[in-house]
């Protein structure tokens, strides 16, 4: 089955891009959230929703939002044939280290829900979902490092299984407001790429095309910071 | 086709799966009372800490050094491991996990190691012990976190790269989940009621439950196919119609031929909050299968949350193989707005198909059909 990434695009505290291109560089650069509320801005999202979003879910939703811009899913796909695979290592642990502070002093005991939502690693799919109403398939994955195989090997399973058209494959990752990072790819089936699009490549869906961007980001990362 | 060759099952009411099944067979319910520091009294399904040392002193006399998670999973893996006559250590053996928060209790800790919160490294840290060569795999997507990974388990060994695929799903009772779900107005006072009309929602459990699946042998209960889908409405509540269940459930009826009528038996979400029971009375009624025997299990073990998933299966499976339909515990009335038949009484009849379901925060839903063979 041919399978093609679509559009990719990659936020991470140095860098940010779309199909490899780097995009708003005129960003501070200064803390996510700072750079989030510049970024949600320079997209001309309108979406209240965000405000309430943790670190993690704004990282994934932005980077969503990056990617899906341009694109008008439904045009080619049933909600239910959206599928969105989610990877990532720290999860919403900086949101748990939040929660645990409204509850660890026995005299000042003040848990709030809509925290508490934020502390399983598969919300900021969830608002994902929510945003764009993907019906379909859902997975969230924890794991210390990227596997691009793996990545590859599950998410094709999911188109082979005719249980996805069009998937979300993500390895999202915060840590702290200077260390994050979220590479998010849009895979779909051939036959719904546009036609006759000369100026666009499409890559092909492999292990070996995750590895390559996935290292061209890193130095990218690396030379920003130089 | 890909079976079940062996199980365990670490519970509030039995350590391992023969136990733990004959007590709920019987009508024991590992619900009790405890006592949050800011909250105060609380019903949930605790794993006895003493008992469990006691009972496993042997295991667990190198086992110092884990937490009370990484305890319940290496000693759950190694039991259903030796049963089933798996090497642990060879590299047609994958490791998947399911879990919500794993070791999230060391918040609460002095001195906590930061790492050892992170899943993946947990995972990590495991595998190793157990000796398993290979990146172990984990799963973590709120409540339907089992159900997903024992469908990743089908979709990974249909590849033939692995013989043999252990699921295990643990999550613990953390004064961080209680907090969380008290902030929901989520937990009742009293012993949950599934699907009844006084039900106050649920309580919290835990429990660690692994399953040995791989297609070689001749087992008699096989996974035959399961499917997900996001409701696409709400991070926290399920959606009023129910259509992720229903879209689940119908892909799951698709890719097996079956049709409604095929279906003996469904072990359902019914974590007993007004909301996830009567959206589950309204995707059975949407797929058909509103006139299936059905229970939910979490009267007798509370939502054990990531573990939920594998536990209810290998409770299934069980009900499959002994042809037992187990009475759904805290039922009285019903309370949902479609008449679904909630098993009153356990009872025995033949089981041939059955249909686990689930449900959770950030508005996944999965199905996976078993059936005895």
């Amino acid at each position: 089955m041919k399978l093609k990434i679509t559009t990719y695009s990659h936020i991470s505290a140095s860098h940010i891009s779309l199909d490899g291109q780097a995009v708003f560089q005129d960003l501070a650069r200064e803390s996510f959230d700072s750079d989030a509320y510049a970024l949600y801005k320079g997209l001309g999202i309108d979406y209240p929703k965000f405000y309430k979003m943790d670190a993690p879910s704004k990282l994934g939703f932005l980077a969503s939002e990056l990617l899906l811009k341009k694109l008008d899913l439904k045009a080619s796909h049933r909600n239910e044939k959206l599928g969105i695979v989610l990877y990532g290592a720290a999860g919403c642990l900086d949101t748990d280290l939040r929660f645990q502070e409204t509850i660890s002093d026995a005299t000042q005991f003040f848990p709030s829900p809509s925290l508490f939502v934020y502390t399983l690693p598969n919300i900021l799919m969830g608002e994902i979902c929510i945003r764009n109403k993907f019906e379909g398939e859902n997975y969230s994955f924890v794991a210390e490092q990227p596997d691009p195989t793996e990545m590859e090997r599950f998410t094709r399973s999911l188109f082979e299984e005719q249980l996805v058209a069009a998937c979300l494959l993500s390895w999202t990752d915060f840590t702290n407001q200077g260390t994050y990072a979220s590479l998010m790819f849009l895979i779909e089936k051939e036959e719904f790429l546009p036609e006759g699009n000369l100026s666009k490549k499409f890559s092909n869906f492999e292990a070996e095309e995750l590895q390559k961007i996935l290292i061209d980001i890193n130095n990218a990362g690396i030379n920003q910071q130089a | 086709m890909v079976q079940l060759v062996a199980d365990h099952i670490i519970s509030a009411v039995g350590f391992d799966t023969f136990e733990t099944f004959e007590a709920i067979r019987l009508g024991r319910s590992g619900l009790s009372v405890h006592t949050h520091p800011s909250i105060g009294p609380y019903i949930a399904a605790k794993i006895n800490r003493g008992l469990f040392q006691q009972h496993f002193r042997s295991e667990l006399l190198n086992l110092q050094q884990f937490t009370f998670l990484e305890q319940l999973c290496i000693v759950s893996i190694q039991k259903a491991a030796a049963e089933a006559n798996v090497d642990l250590k060879s590299q047609d053996t994958l490791l998947v996990f399911s879990s919500t928060k794993g070791n999230i209790d060391l918040l609460s800790t002095p001195n906590y190691d930061l790492k050892r919160i992170r899943l993946g490294s947990t995972a990590q840290f495991l595998g190793q012990h157990l000796g398993n060569p290979n990146q172990a795999i984990v799963v973590s997507n709120a409540c339907i976190s089992g159900v997903q990974a024992l469908v990743y388990a089908l979709q990974v060994l249909k590849l033939k790269t692995y013989t043999y695929v252990i699921v295990c799903g643990v999550d613990i009772i953390s004064d961080f989940v209680i907090s969380g779900f008290h902030s929901f107005q989520a937990l009742s006072p009293s012993p949950c009621k599934p699907f009844d009309l006084h039900r106050t929602g649920l309580n919290i459990g835990e429990a660690c439950a692994t399953m040995v699946l791989s297609l070689e042998g001749s087992h008699p209960i096989v996974l035959e196919t399961g499917a997900s889908a996001n409701d696409a409405n709400h991070l926290s509540g399920p959606s009023r119609t129910g259509k992720g269940l229903t879209s689940a459930i119908h892909k799951v009826l698709k890719a097996s031929g079956l049709s409604a009528a095929d279906i003996d038996y469904i072990s359902a979400h019914g974590t007993a909050t007004p909301y996830n029971d009567e959206m589950e009375a309204l995707a059975l009624q949407a797929t058909q299968l509103d006139t299936i025997p059905i229970n939910s299990l979490k009267g007798y073990f509370g939502h054990t949350l990531g573990a939920a998933g594998v536990l209810e299966t290998v409770i299934t499976a069980q009900c499959l193989q002994q042809n037992t339909y187990l009475k759904s515990q805290g039922f009285e009335v019903s309370g949902v707005s479609v008449p679904i038949p909630v098993i009153a009484e356990t009872t025995q009849r033949p089981m041939r198909k059955a249909l686990k379901t689930a449900s959770g925060f950030g508005g996944g839903n999965a199905a996976l059909l078993l059936s005895k063979q």
